[in-house]
């Protein structure tokens, strides 16, 4: 049994828009700036679920911010990529240039030569 | 900033994990962006689909929770606390819950038992009882729910889809064991295959053969215990009208959800020989009841075509009035079938409708208590809420502890509905005649439904209160400005009125139907029942000796009169014979006839409107005389008809002869029926060597020491009939019995209107208490500036009373409307006397009055110094 670490594509979209977004990312950041980016939409349930994921397995971390008396006076949940999630993203990013680099000569025929 | 409706931030508040507050806060940014950029009811909608996209959430986020065993317990002592404080309210509730349940109860015990008929033999929605429309001379057409001998014989090889068929003859007879006779009122002549299409258990013999044999006979498992003592009796000998049948079988008796109650079935090939000609060869009559089981392609419009194809050709009968049969679902026969020759009475599914319909009612008029009660009570929990708030209670934790609450009282109205369910189900079962029991530990449905209903309360009505109190802001509940909304709440308003109207409409009902009954009872029947006996002639044997019996009883001198029928004189005239006014008249008409003895008349107390009654000077009268009454007269259109010549029939139950006679009187028009169908045309003669015989005797009686009369009248049966045994019936009880349907509904409506009538009135009453509690500092204020207590009991009131008088412009119109669809089922009827709204109004209001005064006068008599020094 090797250890699972693998990220799923949202979880990987929803790190890397973090990063993208750096202090700012909190829940709406996040979620508007992947539906500019992406041109998807995505749900509020699916976006927080999976925060909460990653924050449990320790890719994320997050801290509220100061309640203002906008948003019915409730604090802003700012998320960061913590190390283990930033080795995560690099290995995922890794595997896969890895798997590009060894496919053979002439099998993609729209990109005949990759690297 | 845009805020979402007070609705959508409640479920929000339900559906975020309490420890993700900024979930919230993004819901409500985004809300917002969303009102300003496009619409509100887009955001409303979007805001909805969030939030069910947010609800799996809640299974995965882990909540840092202290103990829930210990929340758990703490909410049930703040439970128990507010229930023993408020003991009123708590009392309020919990009985308001636990009758309308108990009465739901054993409403959907009897609704099932309704539904469930004739559904346990197997198979039974392939079975299909064959009933007909019978032609009675001109356009009139009569149903029945039995046809003739012919039709099994006439179908039985020659329709597609028949896989059995049988014909059933549901009578009582004597069968002797031994030598001892025993009256065996339930039994059944039916065809070797009834078995097949009625298909039951049989705990000995073989369904399939055991009614093969003419001398066979099948009995159940109770006949066989009865008679002798175990259901070991294959091979046993019993004895009907001198014959011998053997005994070749047993089955499980039939349940007392069936159509029909027979306890023996003997085979048709073996009592053939006693029908009389008329029964064997006549297609038109109608003797007994056909039934047939369907193959599995089966369609019944086509069944009917080919039935009304064999009567057009093998019986040759191509005109109007050539009998249509047609089939009736077995399933459907206890509640839909209504005809005058059921095989026993009937339920109706406008019963079962209503009875369902008045569950609904009544567990609603309880739950409405139930949420407007706690509701006001809610206002005085505003500090508890508020410091609870205040101290970092959240949403979901409040709503649970009212949920507690309400589970608390609900769990114990239910095992009190229950227990009251237990106790009263023999009362119901008299009133309803149905053996009905349950297990709430083993019975699906009441089982479940007890806990759907205990999960409705407890959630549901529990979360009311917390709707209301939720949606107050905490310094408001803290400090003691504390004006609630809901005060003057529409929906407690329109609650109270729906409440009253049901209890209008009920009470308004139920004196229509008194009136109605009152009314019957009260209407001359044309002839006397009082102090009547009817008895039986049960044989044409006894029935010759009429005579003799006459003469016997008339010797005792509390007998007043004796006379005799051919018709029980408490039903329909089931006998037609054809008549010409004019002989030359080409067709006759057909007229309801039966035979009386020379002094039925006078016996009966009924009145000549003109010519004369029998005689016996007039030795003629035997062959010749015809007595009409009122109906008949206009319905052969005959006017002046004394003396005037009638040419009818007469049969004998074999031969047909010729009577043509005259017209010698005109009785005036009484009921041999019920008060629900219009007195018939009837023609009456004597009995004679060519009619029927006598079936009834009428016996008048004088009213001192009834027993020991009957006693002697069963002497003198005995010694004139012993052979069968004695059996009578008080005239006036069988009159009564017509409208036991109506005394039935009479008693059931009167219990419903006391019941709403004292919810509505309870919970009134709960509601003023925490009215008057709330404002006794104003009535303090308006004491000390003079008001006196008729006054302040005035302004308590009003507002209520104006509701109740709203529910009475509603309930009036709909109680008129459906009493006036009740009583159009009575051919004799009142007109709905206004005066009984008037009364219904004025009683209700008075109800509501005395309820609302108690707590009135209470709180208008305290002292103001007390109700305004508080702190």
């Amino acid at each position: 049994m090797f250890k699972r670490s693998n990220l799923g594509e949202f979880e990987e979209i929803v790190m890397l828009t973090i990063g993208v977004l750096g202090e700012t990312a909190y829940g709406l950041a996040i979620k508007e700036e992947i539906e500019t980016r992406l041109k998807r939409p995505v749900s509020m349930g699916a976006l927080h679920t999976g925060l909460y994921r990653l924050e449990q397995k320790g890719y994320l971390k997050s801290k509220l911010g100061k309640p203002t008396n906008v948003r019915g006076g409730k604090p802003k949940r700012f998320f960061a990529v913590t190390n283990g999630g930033q080795i995560a993203l690099k290995k995922a990013m890794e595997s896969r240039q890895q798997l590009w680099k060894d496919i053979p000569e002439g099998v993609f025929k729209l990109f005949p030569s990759q690297l | 900033m845009t805020e979402p409706p007070k609705i959508l931030l409640l479920l929000l508040d339900i559906s975020c994990p309490e420890s993700r507050p900024d979930l919230k806060g993004d819901f409500l940014e985004l809300y917002d962006y969303r009102a300003t950029k496009k619409s509100r009811s887009e955001a409303n909608r979007k805001l909805l689909r969030d939030i069910l996209s947010i609800l799996p959430l809640n299974f995965i986020v882990k909540e840092k929770r202290n103990k829930p065993v210990a929340m758990f317990s703490t909410n049930l002592k703040i439970a128990r606390r507010n229930l023993v404080k408020n003991k009123m309210y708590t009392a309020i509730n919990i009985a308001g819950l636990s009758v309308s349940l108990s009465i739901c109860i054993l409403i959907t015990l009897f609704v099932r038992d309704e539904l469930s008929f004739d559904r346990h033999f197997h198979g039974a929605d392939k079975v299909y009882r064959i009933a007909g429309s019978y032609s009675q001379g001109g356009a009139d057409r009569v149903m029945s729910a039995q046809t003739t001998y012919l039709v099994k014989p006439l179908i039985e090889n020659d329709v597609e889809g028949l896989e059995s068929i049988t014909r059933a003859d549901f009578t009582g007879d004597v069968i002797t064991i031994g030598d001892k006779p025993y009256a065996e009122s339930r039994m059944v002549y039916a065809d070797s295959t009834f078995f097949d299409v009625f298909k039951t258990p049989f705990l000995k013999g073989d369904a399939t053969t055991a009614l093969d044999r003419p001398e066979n006979v099948v009995v159940d498992k109770s006949t066989a215990e009865k008679y002798f003592g175990t259901d070991d009796v294959l091979g046993k000998i019993l004895d009907l009208r001198g014959k011998q049948f053997v005994i070749t079988g047993v089955f499980e008796p039939f349940p007392q959800n069936t159509h029909f109650e027979c306890h023996l079935v003997f085979p048709i090939s073996g009592i053939k020989q006693w029908y009389a000609d008329w029964i064997l060869t006549n297609a038109s009559g109608t003797s007994l009841y056909t039934y047939i089981r369907s193959k599995d392609t089966f369609s019944v419009d086509g069944f009917e075509a080919a039935i009304s194809k064999q009567v057009a050709n093998r019986w040759g009968w191509k005109d109007a009035g050539a009998p249509k049969y047609f089939l009736q679902p077995l399933t459907s026969i206890h509640l839909k079938s209504h005809f005058g020759d059921e095989t026993g009475v009937n339920g109706s599914i406008t019963t079962v409708y209503i009875f369902s319909a008045t569950a609904i009612v009544i567990f609603l008029l309880a739950c409405i208590n139930y949420i407007n009660l706690t509701t006001a009570a809610s206002f005085q929990r505003g500090k508890e809420v508020g410091m609870k708030k205040v101290l970092g209670s959240t949403t979901r934790m409040q709503l649970l502890q009212f949920q507690t609450e309400s589970f608390v009282v609900a769990i114990a109205a239910m095992t009190i509905a229950l227990i009251l369910a237990k106790l009263t189900i023999p009362t119901f079962n008299q009133l309803s005649g149905k053996t009905l029991d349950f297990n709430p530990f083993v019975d699906p449905i009441i089982g479940g439904g007890i806990l759907v209903i205990l999960i409705l309360v407890g959630a549901l009505a529990g979360a009311a209160p917390a709707l209301v109190l939720l949606r107050t802001s905490t310094i408001g509940m803290l400090t003691d400005k504390l004006e609630l909304r809901g005060s003057k709440s529409y929906l407690r308003s329109a609650l109270i009125i729906f409440q009253f109207s049901i209890s209008i409409i009920l009470i308004a009902s139920t004196l229509i139907v008194m009136d109605q009954i009152s009314f019957i009872r009260k209407s001359d029947l044309g002839i006397s029942p009082e102090s009547v006996i009817l008895i039986p002639l049960q044989t044409e044997k006894i029935a010759s000796t009429y005579e003799l019996i006459k003469n016997e009883l008339l010797r005792n001198p509390a007998v007043i009169s004796v006379s005799a029928s051919s018709n029980k004189t408490t039903e329909r005239v089931g006998n037609w014979r054809q008549y010409k006014v004019d002989p030359a008249q080409k067709d006759a008409v057909s007229c309801p006839s039966t035979v009386v003895s020379i002094d039925f008349f006078e016996a009966m107390k009924a009145t000549m409107v003109s010519g004369r009654t029998f005689s016996k000077e007039h030795t003629t009268d035997v062959l010749n005389a015809y007595i009409l009454n009122e109906s008949a007269v206009e319905f052969l259109g005959l006017s002046d008809p004394i003396g005037k010549s009638l040419n009818g029939s007469t049969f004998t139950e074999s031969k047909w002869f010729v009577r043509n006679g005259e017209i010698i009187g005109v009785v005036k028009d009484f009921h041999f029926a019920s008060l629900h169908d219009k007195v018939q045309p009837v023609v009456f003669c004597l009995a004679s060597e060519q009619t029927e015989g006598y079936n009834w005797l009428e016996v008048k009686i004088s009213n001192d020491d009834i027993p020991k009369t009957i006693k002697s009248l069963e002497a003198v049966w005995a010694s004139v009939a012993g052979e069968r045994p004695f059996e009578f019936e008080f005239m006036d009880e069988a009159v009564a019995n017509h409208y036991q349907a109506e005394d039935r509904f009479l008693k059931i409506f009167t219990t419903f209107s006391v019941l709403s009538i004292l919810l509505g009135g309870l919970g009134l009453f709960g509601l003023t208490a925490f009215m008057t509690k709330k404002r006794m500092k104003e009535i303090g204020i308006r004491r000390i500036m003079g008001a006196s207590v008729p006054v302040l009991i005035r302004i308590l009131s009003v507002d209520f009373l104006k509701l109740v008088l709203i529910a009475n412009v509603i309930g009036w119109p709909i109680a008129w409307y459906f009493m006036s669809g009740w009583l159009s089922g009575f051919a004799y009827r009142i007109n709905i006397d206004p005066r009984i709204f008037i009364v219904t109004g004025v009683v209700v209001l008075l109800i509501a009055f005395l309820c609302i005064l108690y707590h009135s006068l209470k709180v208008s008599r305290v002292n103001p110094m007390k109700s305004l020094r508080s702190e």
